[in-house]
């Protein structure tokens, strides 16, 4: 009996143990039905257009992956504003890149938002709705513009179509700038959008409600505009009129009404840093703000801007220390700020930088990049934020379209108007006063004296400056200073456009062993190979992404074969930077 | 306040040693025990004659005698010992002396060489004749003397096909890797454990027996399916209404005697370019020369602005001498340390019962300073027979670890390897900073050192910023086994399986770390360095197993025997963890959660999972010709989508003893055996890290390492969800999920097929092992690549298959062998195995895995990488002075050798003589590579001795001549004096392939390289980070890994005292390291594992604390990195029983 008892309880026992149930799916996160608010995948999104698609997950997932943030490496040296003289610490100079990072998983994001917010308002006209438009171009141009045709048509359905067709980049770029031209049309009838429903929040750029979309739509406006420029090689051809539509649209963004642009500074799409939780790259808090000497200025840069005796020189960088302390220059002495030549090899850039001890070069202003106070952002771009779409570029974009003879107007207003917008945006005013420290952000010593405060002063004259780049009537003359003022203002902002506009017009040439096609005219065992890949030249694209080449085989083959001859070829040019009577292939 | 934490806690260790000594005394004083005699005996043979030679042993001891020409023989000991009979042809036969002081024993006849039992699945002990599969057995008390803190780490060297890497870290996870694979079950008693192998104290053990691969580990299920290490605990057995008390101390002390450590120059200080300078301000935050390398000035006494340097009265810091002050930095910072380890333990048995009742405590005193780790073991097992059907038992294991400071070694600001040899100058003396708070530094907020970028003052650190580990342990379980019929028992068991475990961070104000994560906790003062940080990490984990087991033993005829057994188990298991940090706290000193300027850093996880199985074993043997088993399982797993969640899988093996039936000269036994195996199991993970990381979030801090504790439970991969991320100022963000989920996604399988044999020689004195294996491991659950396109990054599939095939060789040779005289015993053990890319999924070819694309056939343990450009004739090309640059892609790296190495073995001697004995143990690995990270960074960081010897040395020392000529200042046309090695391009122009190759080879022209460039910026800071080749390092090592000593006290002699047996023996561990590259700078022997299948899919956001590895490369590790340094140990062990 004892036993049987025994037995019995212990059954008992193990039974109550076991009557647990749980499911295989994971209680910690919202599974595929649950419902999300549309404004979190939003949010996802626009930090993913911040950062770089990609970053948010970390390079490891996604091959190929750049930071675009301001001060990153690899942009700021690909785009020659900056020369690494430690590839350890400073990065590479070169343009060793192969497949690019894709866009792909932030438009699946825009989907499951476009999806989140129709539950929500029953409707696909909303807020949500024009945002997945905008973003959809967004994603698709960033991709196409960098390989070439991308597949468009059945994208982001996961098991459902694991092979994409690939679509021409003509016929991406079409798609893109109709679903632009949809976006802008909605925004125009702000009633319809639902925002009683569904209010718009939980954008990252502090644009909410219907104020926010107001602001929007300039965006999603100077954006097209930045695609119709780029664009600029097909104007006037088969694909313009009845097709592409640039000059048209060109004209009625610039000169029309319905199609609303940046009204100034105010309006620039902006992300703001915030030192808790996103703090400025170069932000001494961080590693990164230690090294600003491990990256002199590039001759690229330094050259376009003292040959005009830029205020923006004074902003941007430092003087030379060789030049202060050795030849006894004044700090406000434009020769005194000396760029490096990116063509150079490591070993020579160190000999000539400070921290070799000799100090030839130039260097980003550490006191207005690389300090902060306690409190949080004072200088810079730390307090201002960092441009993703502005309105310099904006102007420049319109001085460029109308010097270019696309659109009417004066190209010479649009491109004062730019000028004055970049240096407001720098906080430079004429007759404006600050200080030059040197690249640690200290007074400079020279001779073993401090200078004093007096002696670390300048006075900012931007009329001089604005005489000397006052536009030309020559037009080709008034083309490259358009795109040279254009080039400096993308300084530390906008992500790769200034390197997109060098595709397109080949102008960034700084570099003599680099010819006018960006071709290094010769190759031989002495160049310096710390600026081009292991080929000698700058590429002139992205290869395909890695996933596509392996799982998309056939159709990415295709894509090589009618775009490159069969290779995915980084030496190629894209459709859009091709003459303009190419066909799209 | 945690000052007085800390020292309670010693209090209570000390109350808790003091306990230990007292019972000792108590014992020991007290005379109730049996004493031993002198016992009398006869052996012979069935036919009456006198036997000769036949060797008596006291069980459990060395002391045995040899019978003489009559037979006969004379022993000590007591009533309730037993005696052990070996003679050649007969089985080892037991005599329990009971008392007895005339003891006759005929021997049987059966001829049977080997009955060696082993404990398989469930418990169940078999005799090894009828096993169709490779098993090996180890003694627990080989493992009792020479100890390690940590058990499971004392089986390296010492079973074919398995190699354990102890990780030198406190509480580090020893790397345990069974046929290539890791995550090995650990069986106690015949269920399962959540083990992390601290929880296994050696004293209580009986037995290890390593159950090899899934041949093995069928019937434990899927948590078997890498095979398994099956423990058998002590009991209380014995002879009944005796009780015996035991006690074993070991003593080591670990001196300062590094096998492994990275060794720095100390001819050029910190600076860059030959110049250093300090700047003026105290914390050196501006000027040229903040956060620098050590490619400074040569510390020739010149004048340096340095730390210490007083300022001029202008302002400026003027220069003091530069000299070598501390070439012994590291050493003078560490300590030596010490462990000890006590054990007692009481056994008793009476007639309806049998106990047993130990504690042990390990304590150790790490090198580190102001390191200390302490882990108690309290064990109980009680059996009591209710009636002569009806027994029950117990067994409750609980383990108390616990550690004020673990230290953390990996790269980075948090480790003194990092700061005093990697990165370290020797122009100070670091043990002038042991007041980490003197000027400049501010007491309590500020540290002082001689730089404020990179480093933090190692007694700064070792005092203030602490990581604790305190985790309790539990497991046991609960049997009731009654006897239907004599051949008929059901058993009902409740086991039971858990922790709870706390680690904190307390990271200080002005601490230094290399935070460079945004979107989580910035830090956000002077030169990067920390507002002070607190973190919490708690995890309860609670497994339990209940089963029911019906079994049933019976010769059906004379010729047929049947044992089966049939059962049910249910596994439920439950964990939840969280993890929570302050960031930035605000009062400094104050490390709580309330002191925190922004929102708290908060992480939890949750998980569950069933699983309910139903299992199957027959063994059969007909006659004395074959035995055969068969056993199958049925899993029904919540982890799995509602439709998959049922799967069965099937084991076979067959045996035969061929000497028991026929003859053959010289071969005194020969066993073939044969086994097939299919386990099939998935989504799970062996290990769990801090609560983000389980959430597949990434890390908010973004330095430092995690722990990885024991886990098992579900990974829960396959699941379309989103992941909520707070990215821009704390706002949350949601992300769909980047890889698909499969609704129809099936456990992955693994079927292994296994042949052997086992043959002796000579009577048994020359015994060899052999098995070779075919392991299909696969298809897998695998997360496969998809096109961008689709907008994810992967699908899980059941995809990849690989196929293993390897050879595991044992030997045992006792080429002398005489218990009153001089014997010695060599075993051996010898594995290799090689595992290939069978096939993908669906018609694929190559597979994108650890950034390449396999294609099938290949070997996954390949690792990719870049290599120099060459010649024809192998020299490599050069380009403006440094090597040619590769495209980078997955498309253009090359293969720079194989992570798994090509062999393993051990050796273990042992020789006797009466009393002494005398052992020590040699084991290596052969071949296979690893990217040295350490001579990487520390030929980055100027630091590496052959900067300063060589070709390196003498253009580095050239160039250092032309800086000291032209007044200290390198001229701005310094000439490099570095002529690398090979050759370049006089004449012709490189065509490239898509893989970067030169397909124009014959075209181009060479002639050596001529081209002097400057050292460190013209040629290592090329090559770092862009070639893998340069630092690519043979795996191959081989260890000295113990010596023993052991004297036993003479019987005589222990015959006048309270005490059964005692033995004292002195000991070594670690004593020799030999690599095959002169460079000791990392310990290989932590690097065991190359390629593991079964991690495929498995990511981790953090670099795993125990052994380093990082983020990306789970299944191939490609990479070593720092580890605190392995010493040499010494010291002595007393074990006593009465």
């Amino acid at each position: 009996m004892k036993t049987i008892k025994l037995i019995i309880s212990l059954v008992l026992l193990i039974l109550l143990g076991s009557c647990q149930k749980f499911s295989n799916l994971n209680p910690n996160v919202p599974g595929q039905n649950s419902v999300i608010p549309p404004s979190m995948l939003l949010n996802r999104v626009e930090n993913e257009m911040f950062l770089g698609p990609g970053q948010v997950d970390g390079s490891a997932l996604q091959p190929g992956t750049v930071s675009e943030e301001p001060f990153s490496m690899t942009i700021q040296h690909n785009e020659q504003y900056f020369v690494s003289n430690d590839p350890y610490y400073g990065g590479s100079n070169s343009y060793g890149w192969s497949n690019t990072a894709q866009t792909y998983n932030m438009i699946k994001n825009v989907i499951q938002m476009e999806n989140a917010a129709a539950l929500i308002t029953k409707s696909r006209t909303n807020a949500y709705a024009v945002m997945g438009k905008f973003y959809r171009a967004y994603c698709l141009i960033w991709l196409s513009e960098r390989v070439g045709d991308i597949p468009m048509i059945g994208i982001c359905q996961g098991v459902s179509n694991l092979t994409p067709a690939y679509s021409t980049q003509h016929d991406v770029y079409k798609a893109c700038l109709a679903l632009l031209d949809t976006a802008n049309m909605m925004l125009n009838n702000q009633s319809a959008l639902n925002l009683s429903l569904l209010p718009f929040t939980g954008d990252i750029f502090g644009f909410t409600g219907a104020s926010g979309l107001t602001h929007w739509q300039k965006v999603i406006n100077a954006y097209k505009l930045r695609v119709l420029i780029s664009l600029s090689k097909k104007i006037g051809t088969t694909y313009d009129a009845g097709d592409l539509n640039i000059t048209a649209r060109l004209d009625s963004l610039i000169n029309g009404t319905n199609y609303p642009l940046l009204g100034g500074e105010s309006d620039n799409l902006i992300f703001t840093y915030n030192s808790a939780y996103n703090p400025y790259l170069a932000n001494p808090g961080s590693t990164m703000g230690k090294y600003n000497n491990r990256q002199p200025m590039s001759t690229t840069l330094m050259n376009l801007l003292t040959v005009n005796m830029d205020p923006r020189t004074f902003i941007f960088s430092t003087p030379a220390k060789f030049q202060i302390d050795s030849l006894k220059k004044s700090v406000g002495d434009f020769t005194a700020y000396q760029g490096a030549s990116i063509d150079s090899t490591y070993g020579a850039l160190y000999n000539h930088s400070a921290i070799g001890g000799w100090g030839q070069y130039s260097y980003p202003n550490y006191a207005r990049y690389y300090t902060s106070s306690a409190t949080g952002p004072t200088t810079g771009d730390e307090a201002k934020g960092s441009i993703l779409i502005g309105y310099p570029e904006q102007c420049f974009n319109i001085a460029e379209a109308i010097n270019q003879l696309w659109v009417n107007g004066s190209a010479s207003t649009w491109y004062m108007k730019g000028i004055n917008a970049s240096l407001s945006y720098f906080g430079v005013t004429q007759g404006g006063t600050m200080q030059v420290y040197d690249e640690g952000g200290l007074n400079y010593i020279v001779s073993g004296t401090k200078l004093t405060t007096a002696q670390s002063t300048i006075t900012l004259n931007v009329d001089t400056f604005l005489t000397l780049v006052a536009l030309s009537a020559n037009q080709a003359t008034a083309y490259s200073q358009i795109l040279n003022q254009k080039y400096i203002a993308f300084w530390q902002n906008s992500g790769w456009t200034a390197f997109n506009n060098w595709r397109r017009t080949s102008t960034l040439n700084s570099s003599p062993k680099v010819s006018a096609g960006g071709y290094p005219s010769t190759f031989t065992s002495t160049d310096p190979l710390n600026i081009l890949d292991a080929q000698g030249k700058i590429p002139r694209r992205w290869q395909y992404p890695l996933s596509e080449a392996q799982n998309n085989t056939a159709n990415w083959q295709a894509a090589c074969s009618a775009q490159f001859g069969g290779a995915d070829d980084l030496f190629q040019d894209v459709w859009i930077n091709l003459p303009g009577s190419a066909t799209p292939k | 306040m945690k000052k007085e934490m800390e020292k309670s806690k010693k209090i209570k260790l000390a109350i808790s040693r003091y306990v230990f000594v007292t019972l000792f005394q108590l014992f020991v004083v007290s005379g109730i025990f049996a004493q031993e005699a002198a016992i009398k005996g006869k052996i012979v043979s069935k036919d009456g004659s006198a036997v000769t030679g036949a060797t008596i042993i006291v069980k459990g001891t060395t002391r045995g005698v040899v019978t003489d020409l009559d037979g006969n023989f004379t022993i000590t000991a007591s009533p309730t010992d037993t005696l052990t009979v070996n003679y050649v042809g007969y089985a080892s036969q037991v005599i329990p002396v009971g008392g007895q002081t005339m003891i006759s024993f005929t021997l049987s006849e059966e001829v049977k060489n080997i009955n060696e039992v082993v404990v398989t699945a469930f418990g169940i002990a078999k005799d090894t004749r009828s096993i169709g599969y490779s098993t090996q057995k180890v003694e627990g008390t080989e493992l009792t003397q020479d100890r390690d803190a940590n058990a499971i780490n004392s089986l390296v060297g010492k079973v074919s096909g398995l190699s354990v890497g102890a990780s030198s870290e406190f509480f580090g996870n020893p790397q345990v890797v069974l046929r290539g694979n890791t995550d090995i079950l650990y069986v106690v008693d015949g269920v399962p454990i959540n083990s992390d192998t601290w929880n296994i104290s050696a004293d209580d053990i009986e037995t290890y027996t390593v159950l090899k691969g899934a041949n093995a580990g069928a019937l434990y299920g899927s948590r078997g399916i890498n095979g398994a290490i099956v423990i058998t605990t002590k009991k209380g057995a014995g002879v009944k209404g005796t009780s015996t008390i035991e006690f074993n101390t070991s003593d080591m002390i670990d001196p300062r005697s590094f096998l492994a450590v990275p060794v720095r120059q100390n001819e050029y200080g910190i600076g860059s370019n030959y110049s250093y300078a300090y700047g003026n301000d105290p914390f050196n935050k501006t000027g040229g020369f903040v956060r620098q390398p050590v490619w400074g000035p040569r510390m020739e006494g010149q004048g340096v602005a340095q730390y210490n340097s007083p300022l001029g009265a202008n302002g400026i810091r003027t220069q003091t001498p530069f000299n070598v002050l501390g070439a012994n930095n590291f050493y003078n910072f560490m300590e030596g340390g010490y462990h000890t380890t006590n054990n007692l333990s009481i056994t008793a048995s009476g007639e309806k019962y049998d106990l047993r009742i130990s504690m042990s405590d390990v304590y150790q005193k790490g090198i580190d300073p102001n390191t200390e780790l302490n882990s108690s073991n309290g064990n109980i097992y009680a059996g009591y027979n209710f009636t002569k059907k009806l027994r029950i038992e117990g067994n409750l294991n609980y383990n108390y670890q616990y550690s004020p400071n673990v230290p953390d070694a990996i790269y980075g600001p948090q480790s003194y390897t990092y700061m005093i040899q990697e990165y370290g100058s020797a122009n100070f003396d670091v043990r002038s900073f042991k007041n980490y708070w003197q000027a400049p530094g501010t007491p309590g907020i500020q540290q002082a050192w001689v730089e404020y970028g990179r480093a933090n003052n190692p007694y700064f650190m070792a005092n203030q910023w602490l990581r604790s580990h305190t985790k309790a342990d539990i497991y046991g379980y609960g049997k009731l086994d009654y006897a239907i019929t004599p051949e008929l028992h059901i058993s009902f068991r409740a086991q039971a399986s858990g922790y709870s475990m706390m680690r904190t961070e307390i990271l200080p104000t002005s601490a230094i770390t290399y935070s460079l994560s945004s979107g989580g906790i910035q830090e956000g003062t002077v030169n990067g360095a920390s507002t002070g940080e607190y973190r919490e990490d708690r995890r309860m984990l609670y497994d339990n197993n209940n089963d029911v087991m019906l079994s049933y033993n019976k010769n059906v005829t004379p010729d047929f025997f049947v044992s089966a057994l049939v059962g049910g188990n249910v596994r439920t298991f439950t964990y939840n963890s969280s993890w929570t940090s302050t960031n930035n706290i605000v009062v400094p000193g104050v490390y709580n959660f309330t002191n925190t300027l922004n929102p708290l850093v908060s992480y939890n996880f949750n998980s569950g999972m069933n699983v309910l199985s139903a299992y199957y074993s027959v063994d059969a043997s007909y006659k004395k010709y074959v035995s055969a088993n068969t056993t199958g399982r049925l899993d029904n797993s919540s982890v799995f989508y509602p439709g998959q969640q049922n799967y069965f899988y099937p084991s076979v093996s067959l045996s035969s003893v061929v000497t028991d039936y026929v003859k053959i000269p010289v071969v005194s036994f020969l066993k073939i055996r044969g086994s097939y195996a299919n386990v099939k199991g998935g989504l799970t993970t062996p290990t769990a890290g801090p609560s983000f990381d389980l959430l597949g979030q990434p890390t908010p801090l973004g330095y430092g390492s995690s722990y990885y504790s024991s886990y098992d439970g579900p990974s829960y991969t396959n699941q379309n969800a989103y992941s909520i991320n707070h990215l821009y100022n704390n706002t949350p963000s949601a992300n769909y999920a980047n890889t698909m989920a499969n609704p129809t996604l099936k456990p992955f399988t693994v079927s292994s097929m296994e042949f052997g044999g086992d043959i002796k020689l000579l009577n048994n004195r020359i015994g060899l092992g052999a098995t070779y294996y075919t392991t299909t491991n696969g298809p897998t659950i695998f997360p496969q690549q998809v096109a961008a396109s689709t907008g994810y990054y992967s699908q899980n599939v059941n995809g990849i298959t690989t196929t293993k095939n390897g050879w595991e060789l044992d030997l045992a040779v006792t080429p002398f062998k005489n218990p009153n005289g001089f014997s010695w015993e060599l075993t051996a053990n010898w594995s290799t195995f090689v595992e290939k890319l069978k096939s993908i999924y669906e018609a694929d070819q190559s597979v994108l895995l650890n950034g390449h694309y396999y294609q099938v056939g290949d070997r996954l343990d390949a690792i990719y990488g870049y290599k120099f450009y060459r010649d024809l004739q192998g020299q490599v090309i050069n380009a403006a002075g440094s090597p040619l640059v590769r495209t980078t892609g997955a498309n253009y790296e090359q293969k720079l050798g194989y992570a798994n190495p090509d062999y393993v073995w051990g050796i273990t001697n042992k020789f006797s003589y009466k009393d002494l004995s005398v052992s020590f143990q040699f084991d290596g690995r052969v071949g296979g590579v690893i990217f040295d990270e350490i001579y990487a960074d520390m030929l980055q960081s100027g630091n590496a001795t052959d900067l300063v010897n060589g070709a390196m040395g003498a253009a580095r020392l050239a160039e250092w001549n032309e800086v000291k000529a032209n007044n200290y200042v390198a001229p701005s046309n310094l000439q490099g004096q570095y002529v690398a090695p090979g050759v370049e391009i006089t004449s012709g122009t490189p065509i490239f392939d898509s893989h970067g190759n030169i397909t124009n080879m014959n075209t181009l022209q060479f002639s050596p390289n001529e081209t002097k460039v400057r050292l460190q910026t013209g040629y290592i800071s090329n090559i770092n980070g862009v070639f893998q080749e340069p630092y690519m390092v043979s795996k191959t090592y081989f260890m000295m890994r113990d010596l023993k000593i052991t004297y036993n006290l003479p019987k005589k002699f222990l015959a006048r005292t309270a005490f059964k047996r005692a033995s004292v023996s002195l000991v070594g561990r670690n004593l020799l390291y030999i690599t095959a590259l002169k460079r000791k700078d990392v310990d290989l022997d932590q690097y065991p594992v190359g390629f593991d299948v079964s991690r495929i899919g498995q990511t981790k956001n953090q670099t795993d604390q125990s052994n380093g590895y990082g983020t990306e490369n789970l299944n191939l590790i490609t990479s070593a990195s720092m580890q605190t340094p392995i010493v040499r140990q010494f010291g002595f062990n007393i074990n006593v029983a009465f």
